[in-house]
């Protein structure tokens, strides 16, 4: 090794703490990027594995014509073709009624599209027997076990056994549909039964379904357009893609998100070590003036210095990525494991990529030598000449700008004056404490943001827009006796009907799939954030998230295709309302009634009354047991189930889980590194000092008011770092917000003024928490050590 | 008889411009021999480190011609001025200018490192000859202000470099450790050919000097040859 070497290591060695804190912040932002990013591409692998192996498939199209299979399968690129029936029928498991998705499977053999995973018991026989695979969400909720059963409430009831549990590529978000995407699993669960049986059910309550699988290789996006044209042409009630499928759609925006913070996130703590690394090299560098200009006058060439003081960035940069990439590959497998496992993923793929141990590395190194560039410049910059000085140049004195602003405050003890010089003593070094300050409150108040938002969004969502308590199915038409016997229910203050129907809303290339959803007039089902606050007299209310998404806004009249129904209808938007949840659209139930009757539906009344569409969404009474009420209410005659509005809501935070998870270690990584960066540059400035600190030791200043000076100095500078980090912060959330926002979530940022003034003070008690081993290291000064090693 | 050490002719350096111009020497001219010991002597201010500077090719010279072992180096690029002091020039600072994270040892090494001659044992040879063969394994910290010095003039030799370059080596130094390092600075160039530049503005350590040039306000106020140079430590001040 060569003396120039052994002098870098012993460089670092002696402010080892400085580059352990610097290091420890390369180590977290490439681990968060390897474990991130693998995280997200495994979780990718895992999807496209358990799709592959399910054979799921590409195109679903619902209902056409009887030819409408052959047509299909008879396309280029279509590789299988299954056609099967489903239907969603009234169940009971022992005591409880749901709704239960029957989904058609050839007995004995497994389809060729969209096939099970049988995980535990057996796939379904020809015995004749009725038999059923449960899907493991309603399996885990119920606790079904092999030879459970459960009754089809269809006539005098049928009961079938569960001779399997099973996992099914359409079912690993158990999303009832587009619009259903939180359905309430104790309301909804998917069994596979032999798809004899259901094809016999009456065309009113089952659908036929084609499920296409296309070849290895193809044009997707061409085959994709052939299939619509076909079932288009066929009078196809539906088609899904497999990119809409309500699962998959839902699971790749939580995955794109994470996709997308993978990157964000690292380089946001990449660029924080960076500033660490120069603040350190700068000030090592400034204090080495005399040794730079000692070797310069050796002889030794600017290259070769420069070489030197870059070695530090690249060192530290590349140490941390090596360790960084080691614990993003643990941290990435534990991360997908732990997802999969989270969404019952039944393929895990976790996989160590070259490409990613290559990025982590060039990360954390690119970070290390970018950070190193200017201060190595600013080294091989000194001239010889500065050898002869022996000591740093001085800075011109002065009194402090806020002296001169405030010009009482020269009157103020010398001690205080000296702390409110020492701020502009050194403008680079004051102002590092403060970019510390800021780039610290960036990393806690994006995560605290997020979380803050979060919560916020919730609260309004179940709190503010979705103030029912429960929706009751009925297994009749909604008429005004139904509601009657609701209301009269013990603990039900009110009651409603609520008509919903899935639509369709398409503007030149894109199509928002959403629910239209009719509410009484004057109805308290639900609260109004549109600014007159009240669904209107006529036309509809829209999700504020139309106008991004369509481009349509306030005034424009949109046709809503309601493909359940076979029907369009022609409404206008009068206003927009701001839910942190999806884009739906509001209407008064008389006005969409009167939209029907426009759009030729003879009986408009008679078909919002059908159970499939009108719900009766009811408002307890809070003196009674939430229980016992919705008990009470799944006794009443004709109601064939209640849907808790409390299940909903936690189902979403069930949802939500994993990114409470991410942002949560993203806070303590923030408040990690908060330290990190407060700590070095206080210590870099205390150390730079020492010889001014042991002179005033000498002199017989205490211990004490040196540290109340260093306090003083480093706690103003903290308080000037606060304004721009709040605001850089506060638009950091906001940014970080909307990598989440997609069609189902509004990720708008709401903070609460709180959460400012908490991570304000968290910062400044960072802040002092920091200066503890700078102050300490005051009282352990040995003032002859300070002034033999400056002579030297 | 061989050519002259060092040869300035009319050299002049000026810092900054316009009204705030100032001139730091002014058309210096001097001849000085192969294996003499020089002192430039002169209050503060007076130009002799800017002058040594020059010889040292620290910076540039604003006009004039300065040629050392026949080579002019008043108009060297930067490239050209690092060989130079790379080849010709070892230093000796007020301040020592040690690295305080290596060893006597190694910051001697260092410099040996640099021209590639086997600096380990380069730098052995010339910590015993300045005496320290006994503190090798010391950092800086861990010696006096004279013996870190002793360590600076090591570092300066081991190169083997025909101009040695001294600025105020004893300025931080007491009496007794000044006249000791005067002493080894001699000794360490008597019998070479390497020739001693040293400035100070003790004029009693002119008395152990073969030339003195005198400097005031950028100019050569006086050139004298010692014919009678005292020992270092017969030196009193």
């Amino acid at each position: 090794m060569s003396y120039l070497s052994k002098k870098r290591r012993r460089d670092m060695r002696r402010q080892r703490w400085q580059f352990l804190a610097v290091g420890i912040t390369v180590v977290i932002g490439v681990m968060m990027y390897a474990a991130t990013y693998d995280s997200y591409l495994n979780l990718t692998a895992s999807y496209e594995q358990t799709y592959d192996r399910l054979a799921f498939a590409d195109t679903t199209v619902t209902g056409g014509d009887e030819d409408l299979p052959d047509t299909l399968a008879a396309l280029p690129g279509v590789a299988a073709v299954t056609v099967r029936h489903t239907a969603d029928l009234p169940i009971t498991i022992d005591n409880d009624t749901l709704r239960g998705r029957l989904v058609g499977t050839p007995a004995d053999d497994q389809p060729d599209v969209n096939k099970i995973d049988v995980q535990e018991g057996s796939y379904i026989s020809s015995s004749g027997d009725f038999e059923a695979v449960a899907e493991v969400h309603v399996a885990r909720t119920f606790e079904l076990e092999i030879g459970d059963t459960f009754t089809v409430v269809v006539g005098p009831g049928q009961d079938v056994e569960i001779v399997g549990i099973a996992a099914s590529a359409e079912y690993i978000w158990p999303a009832a549909s587009t619009q259903e995407i939180f359905p309430d699993p104790k309301q909804f669960g998917v069994f596979f039964v032999d798809e004899k049986l259901v094809a016999q059910l009456p065309p009113t309550v089952s659908a036929r379904e084609t499920l296409v699988l296309y070849g290895d290789g193809v044009d997707t996006a061409a085959v994709d357009a052939a299939v619509h044209d076909a079932a288009t042409a066929a009078n196809a009630a539906s088609i899904l893609t497999q990119a809409d499928h309500p699962s998959n759609s839902t699971l790749q925006l939580d995955v794109e998100g994470f996709g997308e913070m993978a990157v964000a996130f690292p380089i946001l703590f990449l660029t924080a070590a960076g500033m660490a690394i120069y603040v350190l090299l700068t000030r090592i560098v400034f204090a080495q003036r005399s040794i730079i200009g000692t070797l310069r006058a050796s002889g030794m060439s600017a290259r070769e210095l420069r070489r030197h003081y870059l070695g530090f960035g690249l060192w530290i940069g590349a140490v941390g990525a090596i360790v960084g990439v080691a614990l993003g590959a643990v941290s990435g497998a534990l991360m997908t494991e732990m997802y999969t496992g989270f969404l019952d993923i039944p393929d895990t793929v976790v996989t160590i990529r070259p490409l990613t141990i290559i990025g982590g590395l060039l990360f954390g190194i690119v970070a290390g030598i970018l950070s190193a560039l200017v201060p190595a410049r600013a080294a091989y910059k000194i001239e010889p000449a500065e050898a002869m000085r022996g000591a740093a140049p001085l800075m011109s004195g002065g009194k402090s700008w806020l002296e001169r602003a405030i010009p009482p405050l020269s009157k103020l003890s010398v001690r205080t004056r000296m702390t409110l010089r020492g701020m502009g003593r050194s403008k680079r070094r004051s102002l590092s404490t403060v970019l510390g300050v800021v780039f610290a409150l960036v990393l806690i108040l994006a995560s605290t943001g997020m979380i803050d938002s979060i919560v916020n969004m919730i609260e309004k969502q179940f709190n503010v827009v979705f103030i029912q308590d429960a929706s009751v199915l009925a297994s009749e038409p909604v008429n005004a006796g139904l509601i009657e016997q609701v209301d009269a229910s013990p603990g039900v203050d009110r009651s409603e009907p609520v008509a919903s129907f899935s639509a369709s809303v398409t503007t030149n290339a894109e199509t928002l799939a959403t629910t239209l959803q009719g509410f009484e007039e004057g109805t308290q089902m639900h609260g109004w954030t549109n600014p007159s606050g009240s669904l209107p007299s006529s036309g509809i209310l829209a999700g504020g998230g139309i106008v991004e998404k369509l481009g349509v806004s306030v005034g424009d009249r949109l046709t809503i295709e309601l493909p359940t129904h076979d029907v369009s209808v022609e409404l206008e938007i009068v206003e927009l309302v701001d839910e942190p949840m999806g884009i739906p659209l509001y209407a008064r139930n008389d006005v969409i009634a009167e939209a029907l009757r426009d759009a030729g539906v003879a009986d408009p009344e008679a078909l919002m009354a059908e159970p499939t569409v009108t719900t009766v969404m009811t408002l307890f009474d809070p003196s009674f047991t939430r229980t016992n009420v919705i008990n009470q209410l799944e006794g009443v005659d004709s109601v064939l189930a209640v849907q808790d509005a409390r299940s909903l809501y936690d189902t979403v935070q069930q949802f939500l889980g994993l990114f409470y998870a991410f942002t949560g270690i993203m806070l303590g990584f923030g408040a990690v590194m908060a330290f990190s960066l407060m700590f070095n540059t206080i210590s870099v400035n205390i150390a730079e000092r020492s010889t001014e600190f042991a002179t005033l030791k000498a002199s017989g200043m205490s211990d004490r008011t040196i540290g109340w000076m260093i306090v003083g100095e480093n706690l103003f500078l903290t308080i000037v770092g606060l304004v721009p980090g709040i605001i850089l912060g506060v638009w950091a959330a906001s940014a970080f917000m909307g990598l989440f926002s997609n069609d189902s979530f509004n990720m708008s940022l709401m903070m609460s003024p709180w959460t400012i003034v908490v991570a304000a003070l968290t910062m400044v008690a960072v802040a002092l928490l920091s200066m503890i081993p700078g102050v300490r290291s005051v009282k352990r000064l040995d003032i002859g050590a300070v002034v033999r090693e400056r002579a030297a | 008889m061989s050519e002259p050490a060092v040869v300035a002719e009319g050299l002049t350096k000026i810092y900054g411009e316009g009204d705030t111009a100032t001139t730091a020497l002014k058309d210096v001219s001097f001849s000085i021999d192969q294996g003499e010991f020089v002192v430039l002597l002169g209050p503060s201010g007076s130009g002799k480190t800017t002058l040594l500077n020059q010889i040292g090719a620290l910076e540039g010279a604003t006009s004039g011609s300065l040629v050392v072992n026949g080579s002019e180096i008043a108009g060297m690029s930067d490239k050209e001025r690092t060989e130079y002091r790379r080849s010709t020039v070892g230093f000796v600072f007020q301040f020592y200018n040690l690295v305080p994270t290596l060893t006597a040892h190694e910051n001697v090494a260092l410099i040996a490192e640099i021209t590639g001659d086997e600096p380990e044992a380069r730098s052995d040879e010339m910590l015993d000859r300045v005496g320290l063969s006994d503190r090798t394994g010391h950092f800086p910290g861990q010696m006096s202000g004279g013996q870190q010095q002793r360590v600076a003039i090591a570092r300066g030799i081991v190169k083997d470099p025909p101009l040695l370059l001294c600025d105020e080596p004893t300025g931080a130094l007491d009496l007794e450790t000044g006249r000791s390092i005067l002493e080894l600075l001699k000794s360490t160039t008597e019998g070479t050919d390497r020739t001693v530049f040293l400035v100070t503005h003790n004029s009693t350590i002119a008395e152990m000097a073969d030339r003195v040039i005198r400097l005031r306000d950028g100019k050569i106020v006086g050139d004298d040859v010692n014919l009678n140079p005292v020992r270092p430590v017969e030196l009193r001040w």
